[in-house]
């Protein structure tokens, strides 16, 4: 049963992630007093692209051509480890929260290695930028995702989950410290507002953008479904290892469907802050991001510390 | 208490790595707010009505009185856009995390014999961060901020241990502190009027003897 319940899981993942990009950028336009395209533009997008043909520069080699395949790929493997409604996953057994990290900076390495493939001067700036972010941002994550198993006593999600709910642990202080925490490290590892800026084109400024600049056709849309299934998967894991309130822990009609609902409510309330936050925010100077992910490294340790003095007795 | 003692100590962290004296005004507010949540949670527990006397003072002097006049100053001495001159902010939160690290390692023996010894570790952790923040900024402003978080500290480190003091020596202290910066703000007036800004560096151009 578990395994259909994965299937679902995985499906919606993918099917709902351009839906969520769209109600992001809806949200923000209504906020901005613009006029917003529809919540379902990032399906037309994706449609219009798949039809597109490919081009291809001359001066690329085989890892370009394959590289979107990898990284949507690597995406939907997330999807199935990843609990999204119900508590277990058939495969949470098998893969705990580092092997998950170390499937998100594979992906990175492949996008990284096609921004350079092409050769233009745009894919290698981007991609060394995106090394730079990554560099401060895998460390934090990683601390988080020991601290969280300091508390929890597990690195598997599903265990953790399970321990979060039956702790009532998004009340005590660490976590509330990683929480904050994994905000600031899901803006920059997502490519949000004050690392990067999903919506310009502008050479100076983009991180995501630069290193997919030469891609076309279906290859782009894949990488970019990919970038869209990644955003809600942070939110995802966001609000399923910290405030996991009202997850389905049993099999029943009943739970499941609370269950939805409150994850629905819980990805707009994510929505909305993430839109207010980029409205309110300036795109941070690039060498002033290490500062913000630094401080999110120093809000991890803290946490870590703060479990040792206060909740450890 | 248990909830809130991180928060404070959160924001003298935070305020460790301001460098706009608006904002550190602000945190500074924040932490007292914090502090003020954490008596009224001790007023609720106890009898009497002395706890429910120094919320109302703490809220009066620390989180309306000194930053008002500390907001007036700075407008005044148009300091709102000066930034201070920390320069490896991030170097400042290391060792203030290392001083958890000797602070901890410091109470950690005790830990078995006395009860809520963490939260004396926090009020403790507050003090030391306060003096770190005097070390760190050469801004007068910035000093009596770090002086306020100190007092802030001590506060904490009395509600932990006794309970609260008696009513009569917290009035004391409340009209010390407002005398206290009353006093700085005279202070403020009379070093930009002599240097022509609140830079303490800048104090040794007034020594004569060097040569």
């Amino acid at each position: 049963m578990i395994w259909a319940i994965t299937l679902v899981q995985t499906l919606l993942f993918i099917i709902i992630a351009p839906l969520f990009t769209g109600i992001v950028k809806w949200t923000k336009c209504k906020l901005q007093n613009r006029n917003a395209p529809s919540i379902l533009q990032p399906y037309f997008n994706l449609n219009k692209l798949f039809r597109k043909e490919v081009l291809i520069a001359t001066t690329t080699s085989s890892i370009f051509k394959f590289a979107p395949y990898i990284i949507f790929s690597i995406n939907v493997f997330i999807c199935m480890t990843v609990p999204l409604f119900f508590v277990s996953v058939f495969m949470g057994r098998v893969i705990d929260v580092i092997v998950i990290m170390g499937l998100f900076s594979l992906a990175r390495f492949f996008l990284t290695l096609s921004g350079m493939d092409t050769g233009t001067a745009f894919g290698g700036m981007g991609a060394s930028r995106e090394m730079l972010i990554s560099t401060f941002a895998e460390p934090v994550l990683l601390i988080i995702f020991f601290a969280l198993s300091m508390v929890t006593m597990s690195t598997n999600l599903t265990m953790i989950i399970k321990y979060a709910v039956f702790h009532n642990l998004w009340l005590q202080p660490s976590i509330m410290l990683l929480a904050f925490s994994f905000i600031l490290v899901t803006l920059a590892e997502t490519g949000r507002v004050p690392v990067d800026n999903p919506a310009t084109h502008l050479e100076l400024t983009m991180i995501h953008e630069a290193m997919i600049l030469e891609y076309s056709g279906r290859y782009l849309a894949l990488i970019e479904w990919a970038a869209q299934i990644k955003l809600l998967l942070y939110a995802v894991l966001f609000f399923n290892l910290f405030f996991p309130l009202g997850i389905a822990q049993d099999l029943n009609w009943i739970d499941i469907s609370f269950s939805i609902l409150i994850l629905i409510l819980k990805l707009m309330a994510f929505i909305i802050a993430i839109c207010v936050s980029e409205s309110g925010l300036a795109k941070l100077r690039l060498f002033r991001a290490p500062y913000l992910l630094n401080l999110s490294f120093i809000l991890g340790l803290f946490a870590v510390l703060m479990h040792i003095i206060i909740e450890v007795r | 208490m248990e909830l809130l003692a991180p928060f404070i100590l959160l924001t003298s962290f935070i305020l460790l790595i301001q460098n706009k004296i608006y904002s550190m005004i602000s945190t500074f507010i924040w932490q007292s707010t914090f502090l003020a949540i954490v008596i009224f949670s001790q007023a609720l527990k106890t009898p009497g009505m002395e706890f429910y006397i120094s919320f109302i003072l703490f809220i009066l002097i620390k989180i309306i009185f000194i930053p008002y006049i500390l907001y007036f100053f700075v407008k005044k001495l148009n300091l709102h856009c000066k930034i201070s001159n920390l320069k490896y902010p991030i170097v400042v939160l290391f060792s203030s995390v290392i001083l958890t690290l000797f602070c901890y390692e410091f109470v950690a023996p005790l830990f078995n014999i006395m009860p809520n010894i963490n939260n004396i570790l926090i009020a403790m952790l507050i003090i030391l961060l306060g003096i770190l923040l005097l070390i760190t900024n050469n801004n007068a402003v910035s000093y009596v901020i770090g002086f306020l978080s100190i007092e802030n500290g001590i506060f904490f480190a009395t509600l932990v241990i006794t309970k609260g003091m008696p009513v009569i020596v917290e009035i004391g202290i409340a009209f010390d502190i407002l005398i206290a910066v009353t006093l700085f703000g005279v202070l403020f007036m009379q070093i930009h009027r002599s240097i022509d800004s609140l830079d303490v560096n800048e104090m040794n151009l007034l020594r004569e003897d060097i040569e």
